[in-house]
């Protein structure tokens, strides 16, 4: 993989994941009681030997370079290569906010070109997976392609989720659409691809000048008329958390003692940066189920069922079950949080109830409920919002 | 060029000692680095102290088995010591133009390496030990130790009196000053031990150890440097009534440890003004299955509980499964405890295989290790690193157990039985 240079998509906004991304970047999103959403694919690129990664962000960024800093817990803070992260600069002949996905490589040129690496690897930062991406690698190498994507089959009826592909028999892509509906093709494209690095510069500056900014409608898409576009298809687990429920789901699925998603396999570890690793205490009283426990939690109560990031704390009396609890968040004694996703610091005040009933109820950032009050039903709310309704 | 470091303060940490009565568990490793509280080493506390306390310049001595220490401490980054001013050395014994010794006690390691100390840019050295379990502010120690114009200023603390034959004993004169220093005394006149934490001149500790360092090669600071320095009026004492242990044997090992269970424990980890800093790798958060009883346990990160856990430290990704009970015991990162076991005032270090069906320890005292009768006394057993317990062995109290997979324990023991006090080594 010394050949690769690789580039992370992190500069979305997380609009789909409501009051959770409304403070930090997608990539940043705590996931699993431990992880962030990026660690899946800086984790994948060290593990598959990639390690001259450029992570290219605009919106929220100061979690995610938190997070990174000079990339350590990946071992990437090298004097060689190792992880960068890029933002919009102003400059000598431009400046201007990445307007979209090709643009942010296009503004970026100059590190294309200066690389020595043949090919150039594209990924989201968003997704959760582990990929050897040397396999992709030897797929794109062994077919001559210019551009390799990976490629999953779906469920029926996630056509309308992703990019779906027609490929012909011998795994060259034929079309591909963006959520066509289940007319199309079974296969989804991941978001991860391939290409050769001169393709890319000169595809870049050509729809750069043209105005066009998006990598799969200004670039891909066109070059499947034009170019031999590989696949690879992978069948392991791949999750796109772009939503509240999708992201839901995802976390709680862990809880299971076999797990379609493994975090602890030795033979792929999921690196990330964590600061506290003191053990978690558990009382007497405590009753725990089905779940993930950070560090540093203190479990006095009931947890089923439930994934709790470090330093979370259940009180005696209170109950905690099909529940996504980050970092810091308190259940004080007494209190209920059922299908529900707390997000950092919140408070769950004594005796206080906090459902999504059938649906799902998130609480933002740093809020709290006062001791005994009720909250039940599919809702979304935070801190500011519960003190306008006062 | 380089800063003076914060405070005119040098640390000299001794960490070159065995540990010799925690037996099995310094085999090996040096006693600092024997595991502590589930994620942690015994020397973390130390460094972590220097960390809150803001003194950076800080001076390692090992000479046991070191390289268990620098595999934890590295580049000291966990406790900010990479630095490019000051930061963590290593002062290991080694061999010169016209030297080659090793260190025969506290005092002589530091003299061993003289050359260094004289370098330093410091106006005291602030000596400490890397195997006790406190945490303690040194800069009201070192302030103290200024403004009293001694040449050395000694921490001391009130042991309970029955105990005090384990320490370094102070007498005091009527004004609070220090009389007499005897260390281990066999009848203990007073009860107010030495910590073992010295700040000292810089200038003075030079000449003492120019003095006596060349003909005094077991050179000690308890035996030789402090009764001495009583005697001559150099020391004052400084008084510290917090937490403290020195972790000296299995039975004070273990007690530390009871003193971190309780929702308000006696001695807290998870203190948020006083973090106790280490270099432990993250792991995935502990998976609690449906079959699993928790109570009054530390449980680390990276464990998978099916079992149940009773009044237990459980380091890093520790399994214990389906129907095993785990009751009174320290069980160290990455042991796996199989069905059905049940394992009582045990402390299982990292690493150990128990098969299914085990039993080990018990309740009560039951006869001391007839091998390690000073190490193996108080009803503990003690299951070694790496070895590995076959199927529906029964160990029975102060056990010792350091049989791996080659070492044929099923036809060295048929009967599948080690009896009270017994060694299966």
């Amino acid at each position: 993989m010394d050949h690769v240079l690789t580039m992370i998509l992190a500069g979305g906004a997380p609009d789909a994941l409501g009051i959770l991304g409304r403070h930090r970047a997608k990539t940043a999103v705590p996931f699993g009681g431990r992880f962030r959403l990026i660690d899946f694919p800086l984790s994948n690129c060290v593990n598959s030997g990639s390690r001259d990664i450029y992570i290219l962000t605009q919106y929220n960024p100061r979690s995610l370079r938190r997070h990174i800093r000079l990339g350590r817990p990946w071992d990437l803070d090298r004097d060689r290569g190792g992880v960068h992260i890029l933002l919009p600069y102003s400059g000598a002949k431009r400046t201007s906010w990445f307007k979209g996905t090709a643009d942010a490589l296009a503004q970026n040129l100059d590190i294309l070109k200066r690389s020595r690496s043949r090919y150039v690897l594209v990924l989201s930062g968003d997704h959760i997976y582990k990929m050897d991406y040397r396999e992709l690698f030897h797929r794109h190498v062994v077919t001559g392609a210019t551009l390799t994507m990976a490629t999953r089959p779906m469920k029926a009826g996630d056509g309308n989720r992703f990019g779906m592909i027609e490929a012909d028999s011998a795994g060259f892509v034929k079309r591909l659409r963006e959520k066509p509906g289940n007319d199309f093709g079974s296969d989804a494209s991941l978001g991860i691809y391939l290409f050769d690095r001169e393709f890319l510069i000169d595809n870049l500056e050509r729809i750069s000048e043209e105005g066009k900014y998006d990598l799969l409608h200004d670039l891909i898409i066109p070059a499947i008329a034009t170019e031999k576009v590989a696949t690879y298809r992978f069948d392991g687990y791949w999750e796109d958390v772009g939503s509240l429920d999708s992201y839901y789901r995802a976390n709680l699925l862990l809880v299971d003692s076999q797990p379609s998603l493994q975090l602890d396999d030795p033979a792929w570890p999921i690196y990330t940066r964590m600061e506290n690793v003191n053990p978690a205490w558990f009382s007497a009283d405590s009753r725990v189920e089905r779940s993930l426990v950070g560090a540093a939690c203190r479990i006095e109560g009931e947890v089923r069922g439930s994934v709790l990031s470090p330093r979370v704390v259940v009180e005696k009396g209170a109950s905690v079950e099909n529940a996504v609890l980050l970092e810091g968040c308190r259940v004080a004694a007494g209190a209920k949080v059922h299908r529900a996703i707390l997000d950092k610091m919140t408070v769950i005040g004594e005796g206080a109830l906090f459902s999504g009933a059938e649906g799902l109820a998130i609480l933002g950032k740093h809020s709290i409920l006062p001791p005994g009050s009720r909250h039940l039903g599919q809702q979304e709310t935070s801190i500011g919002e519960l003190e306008a309704k006062k | 060029m380089s800063l003076k470091p914060y405070g005119g303060v040098s640390v000299l940490i001794l960490a070159g000692g065995r540990g010799e009565r925690l037996d099995l568990l310094t085999n090996e490793r040096a006693k600092p680095a024997v595991p502590f509280g589930g994620n942690f080493r015994i020397i973390d506390f130390v460094l972590s102290n220097c960390f809150h306390a803001g003194f950076s310049d800080v001076a390692i001595f090992t000479q046991y088995l070191p390289r268990s220490l620098e595999d934890h401490m590295g580049l000291g980054r966990a406790w900010d010591l990479d630095r490019l001013s000051g930061g963590l050395a290593y002062m290991h014994p080694y061999r010169g133009f016209d030297r080659s010794n090793w260190y025969g006690g506290t005092a002589n390691a530091l003299y061993e390496n003289l050359s260094a100390l004289e370098e330093a840019d410091a106006d005291h050295f602030l000596i400490l030990s890397g195997d006790h379990i406190y945490k303690m502010d040194y800069n009201d120690l070192v302030a103290r130790h200024e403004t009293s114009m001694a040449q050395v200023t000694v921490a001391v603390r009130p042991v309970p009196i029955e105990q005090a034959h384990h320490f370094g004993i102070f007498e005091q004169d009527e004004s609070g000053g220090a009389s007499a220093f005897v260390e281990k005394p066999s009848e203990p006149k007073s009860n107010l031990a030495s910590m073992g934490i010295y700040v000292v001149r810089k200038q003075f500790l030079l000449e003492e150890l120019r003095r006596r360092g060349p003909s005094e090669p077991a050179l000690d600071f308890g035996k030789d440097l402090v009764p001495n320095w009583v005697d001559e009026g150099s020391i004052n004492l400084y008084s510290y009534d917090g937490y403290w242990l020195d972790v000296g044997t299995l039975e004070s090992y273990f007690a530390a440890h009871r003193d971190l269970l309780g929702s308000e424990p006696v001695f807290s980890l998870d203190d948020d003004s006083w973090r106790i800093l280490t270099s432990s790798q993250p792991r995935c958060p502990m998976h609690i299955g449906t079959t699993s009883h928790l109570e009054e346990s530390l449980v680390s990160d990276g464990c998978r509980i099916e079992g149940s856990v009773v009044r237990s430290i459980i380091g890093p990704g520790v399994v214990i499964e389906e129907g095993a009970e785990v009751i009174d015991s320290i069980i160290m990162e990455d042991t796996h405890i199989s069905q059905n076991c049940r394992i009582e005032r045990s402390i299982i270090d990292k690493r150990v295989h128990v098969g299914k069906k085990c039993r080990i320890g018990g309740s009560g005292v039951g006869e001391i290790n007839a091998e390690k009768p000073q190490a193996l006394f108080c009803g503990l057993s003690l299951i070694a690193r790496s070895s590995v317990l076959p199927d529906g062995f029964t160990l029975g109290r102060n056990v010792r157990w350091s049989l791996a997979a080659g070492d044929n324990a099923e036809s060295r023991f048929p009967d599948r039985t080690i009896a009270d006090g017994a060694s299966a080594i």
